[in-house]
């Protein structure tokens, strides 16, 4: 059963675990773990494909294991399965555990399938192309300049970054979603640093529709707001690579800011990469704003009529 | 002019008129008495010469010793009268100097009457002397003739007594012609003197009768200016104060109606003024005192509402947090019994397929087939047998479906701890079991009780408490929750909870190993809005509503703490019986 992916389920209530294995067993090779600790164990003594973890447990929680795991096993898919949303737990998900998918207690029994399925088939396929590509290294190209783009109506943002990156980066700004997008038709953007709303207006299906339609770019959220559903929402169709909050340390910005550039560049040289990042079909976001999101998509295929033609 | 002053006015202007009155009578009587007096001795007087009259009558008559010294005494007593006299005006001068010279008048007229008199005397005296010689003569004469008979002859001294005769006859014939002239001119002096005296009392009735009318006059005066005079301070009084007053009155009234914006505005300068003004200032202070009453009533109002609404956030506060951890835990068995449910749903399209594809080779078997036809159907039962047998097998899901069915006794188990916990329907119950509800609310408090709080339950054997459940759960709830934030999640820690029976009450002893209180702020745990919590976690109410709670009940609440080592909550409640449950405020 080679072939089979491996997924850990994690959480400290037993009949979870069994219910999940139950559900699973059929198409996964399925381990299960009722601590933190059983969990790492055998994370190191196994290949571990997805990890399906509670956050709310004794002894370690969820956050924590899935920040080691991270460690130990960085191509494991991490998902969040848990009832308790915590905000904390969850920003942390995506800071310190960036994971693929949170997942709300009580579930359906297709979405957990087909969430994990898709985190496996992804694993499994990062997994081929590692043996495949192992001792090639990471090529340096210095000739290549990445850009920020800064998606704010406050400019203390902008100002801070062009400063954090000045020469290293191109740094542009845009206070609509317009210019935005005007931005990206004519720039190489690797990183976005944006709020989640930019002149009373809610950009956050702008950041999940371009995370759909072009995974290549590295999503910083920086904001005063922070509502759990948002965030969640943020993971599960955004991908949202970091989760900053409003007022920001310039110091917590940099590092951020440096993670998403040195992940475009590995993306860059392993393409597969991003997969680990295939959003949820936006359903119920893009239904909020009809018009809005048929202009966006209207945009972005232009656009990647044009990355497709310089390709 | 002030009020006191107009009022002594008012009682000093009769009193005014009074005296005044009694002075002009008093002058008038006195001046009457006096002008009655002349009057009198005037009416004397003319008595006085008509008793002067008579007496000089008689005397005339009898020229008696007697009536000459009666005479001379009335006179003197004339002249007394005279003297009396007063002569103030000059008509009054004359006719009393008139009097005076008619009486002295008088006296020489008496006194040449009374000569006149000796003189007639004494002619009489020689008429007769004259008569007795002459008679002597004749006789004489007679005897003479008588013998001779011859005419007489001419006796010379005959003839001379004869001449002396006739001149004494002429003499005395004088002297009454004399002596009726004086009586005349007597008469005459003594109607003299009466009319005088006549006219003096006239004069004075005139006077008395002046006087009256004067005094009539002056008092009419008197009476008009000063009743006019107590009208005009009546009237005044009446003006500045009875209508002043009144204006107070209705003032009064008003701000007995609650009307604090009325002001007298009365501007005058006596009490009446001091009191208005003295009204309104204090109108103005009372307003003020009613706005500024009306501000604290305001701010005690807004104090108490918002106390309430703190009250009741932290009432919602604790049961948000508690309904936030029970949601969590219902979640929990939630999310596997769905799961399981969806399972077996499933797994019962895979039965039924089965079911069906027995039921086909049952059919070929019994209609007899051709062997392959019965191979395909044989193998096929087959084949859905190990996959079955591979995939969910009928005891597993008799497991799911057992887990599923515990899954959901625990989801009743909680609600069921729900209710005892808030038992709204209740809100006093007697023959409540503390342990129970102390059962209950650990139940609850799992989720704020980290998973590294280990809690000891030593429960002892106690009496019922009359209490309010959800009330005395609150309080107890908040305990245990404080002592679990008390103890550090990281290093984890111990609560113990027991109860035991002290004397009449029950006692319940809540432990940590936390980090216990600095003795400085121990005795503040209790007071309202005091709190260690960061501003938004905490209200600071949950202990001070927890000891009035426990007070109602006429129960206990003490913290016991020391730093690092942990604190100890003990709470007494009577026991059943033992005390009235007091009436809640």
């Amino acid at each position: 059963m080679s072939s089979k992916a491996t997924v850990l389920f994690v959480d400290d209530e037993e009949n979870i675990v069994t219910t999940l294995k139950a559900l699973c067993k059929n198409r996964f090779t399925v381990y299960t773990a009722t601590s933190g600790a059983r969990a790492l164990e055998i994370i190191k003594s196994n290949a571990i494909h997805v990890i399906v973890s509670d956050q709310r447990m004794p002894e370690m929680q969820g956050i924590e294991l899935l920040r080691e795991v991270r460690q130990l096993s960085p191509h494991t898919m991490r998902i969040m399965l848990t009832g308790y949303a915590d905000l904390a737990a969850i920003i942390g998900s995506i800071n310190d555990g960036e994971i693929y998918r949170y997942i709300y207690k009580p579930w359906s029994n297709k979405d957990v399938v087909d969430t994990i399925e898709a985190a496996a088939n992804t694993a499994l396929a990062l997994a081929a192309d590692v043996v495949a590509s192992s001792g090639g290294g990471p090529e340096a190209e210095s000739s290549w300049q990445p850009a920020i783009l800064v998606i704010d109506d406050d400019q203390e943002v902008c100002r801070t970054v062009e400063k954090l990156f000045a020469g290293r980066c191109k740094v542009l700004s845009a206070s609509t979603c317009a210019q935005a997008l005007d931005i990206l038709d004519d720039e190489p953007v690797a990183v976005i640093v944006s709020d989640v709303f930019v002149g009373h207006q809610d950009v956050t299906p702008f950041i999940n529709i371009l995370k759909e339609q072009h995974p290549g770019i590295v999503t910083v959220v920086l904001t005063k707001f922070n509502d759990a559903n948002m965030v969640v929402g943020l993971i599960n169709h955004g991908q949202v690579f970091r989760f900053l909050g409003k007022p920001f340390h310039q110091a917590q910005l940099r590092v951020s800011v440096d993670a998403a550039l040195l992940y475009y560049a590995k993306c860059r040289q392993q393409p597969r990469l991003l997969t680990r990042h295939l959003v949820q079909k936006l359903d119920t976001a893009a239904a909020a704003n009809p018009s809005f999101t048929a202009m966006l998509m209207m945009r972005l295929r232009s656009l990647r009529a044009v990355a497709a033609a310089a390709r | 002019m002030n009020i006191r002053k107009k009022l002594y006015l008012n009682a000093v202007l009769p009193l005014i008129l009074v005296a005044s009155i009694g002075a002009v009578l008093y002058v008038t009587s006195r001046h009457v008495a006096d002008v009655t007096a002349q009057e009198r001795v005037a009416a004397e007087l003319v008595k006085g010469v008509f008793e002067l009259t008579i007496v000089a009558d008689d005397y005339l008559l009898n020229h008696s010793e007697r009536a000459e010294r009666q005479w001379n005494m009335k006179y003197q007593s004339l002249g007394q009268l005279l003297g009396e006299l007063r002569s103030r005006e000059q008509a009054q001068a004359a006719i009393l100097a008139r009097m005076k010279s008619e009486h002295q008048g008088i006296l020489a007229t008496f006194n040449e009457l009374a000569a006149n008199h000796q003189k007639g005397i004494k002619s009489q005296e020689r008429q007769a002397s004259l008569a007795q010689r002459q008679a002597e003569l004749a006789a004489a004469a007679a005897a003479s003739t008588n013998n001779k008979k011859v005419p007489a002859t001419p006796n010379p001294a005959l003839q001379e007594v004869v001449t002396e005769q006739a001149q004494a006859k002429r003499e005395a014939a004088a002297l009454r012609e004399f002596d009726a002239r004086l009586v005349g001119q007597l008469l005459a002096k003594s109607q003299a003197m009466v009319s005088g005296g006549l006219q003096l009392a006239r004069i004075n009735q005139d006077k008395v009768a002046q006087t009256e009318r004067n005094a009539a006059l002056t008092i009419f005066g008197f009476v008009l200016f000063t009743g006019l005079g107590i009208a005009a301070t009546s009237l005044l009084i009446n003006r500045s104060v009875v209508r002043p007053i009144a204006r107070v009155k209705a003032g009064t009234e008003a701000v007995a109606r609650g009307d604090l914006t009325y002001r007298l505005g009365i501007r005058t300068k006596d009490e009446i003024g001091d009191l208005a003004r003295t009204f309104d200032q204090m109108l103005d202070n009372l307003r003020a005192t009613t706005a500024s009453r009306d501000e604290l009533n305001r701010a005690n109002e807004e104090l108490r509402n918002s106390t309430s609404a703190l009250i009741q956030s932290e009432k919602m506060a604790s049961i948000g947090q508690m309904v936030a951890g029970v949601a969590h835990e219902i979640n929990t068995p939630l999310a596997y019994v769905r799961g399981n449910v969806e399972i077996v749903k499933d797994q019962m399209d895979q039965t039924r397929q089965m079911l069906e594809a027995y039921e086909g080779l049952a059919q070929a078997l019994l209609s007899g087939n051709d062997e392959k036809v019965l191979g395909e159907k044989f193998n096929n039962v087959n084949a859905m047998a190990a996959e079955y047998r591979n995939g969910t097998t009928a005891e597993e899901s008799k497991d799911l479906l057992a887990r599923g069915l515990s899954g959901l006794d625990q989801i009743r188990e909680l609600v069921m701890n729900l209710k005892n916990f808030s038992r709204l329907d209740r809100e006093r119950v007697s023959g409540f079991n503390l342990n129970e509800g102390l059962d209950n609310v650990l139940l609850l408090a799992k989720p704020v009780l980290k998973s590294r709080i280990k809690v000891i339950k030593e429960f002892g054997d106690i009496t019922f408490v009359a209490c309010s459940p959800s009330q005395v759960n609150q309080v107890f709830l908040n305990v245990i929750t404080n002592a679990a934030q008390a103890i550090d999640a990281e290093k984890g820690g111990t609560i113990l909870v027991k109860t035991s029976m002290a004397g009449p009450k029950v006692q319940i002893q809540i432990r940590d190993n936390g980090k216990g209180i600095p003795p400085e702020t121990l005795p503040k745990i209790f007071d309202p809005f005091f709190t260690t919590k960061k501003v938004g976690e905490g209200t600071g109410l949950g202990l001070s509503i927890s000891r009035k709670i426990v007070e109602e009940h006429g129960g206990t609440i003490q913290m016991q703490s020391a730093v690092g080592k942990g604190s100890l909550v003990t709470i007494t409640l009577p026991a059943e019986g033992a005390v009235e449950l007091r009436k809640r405020a």
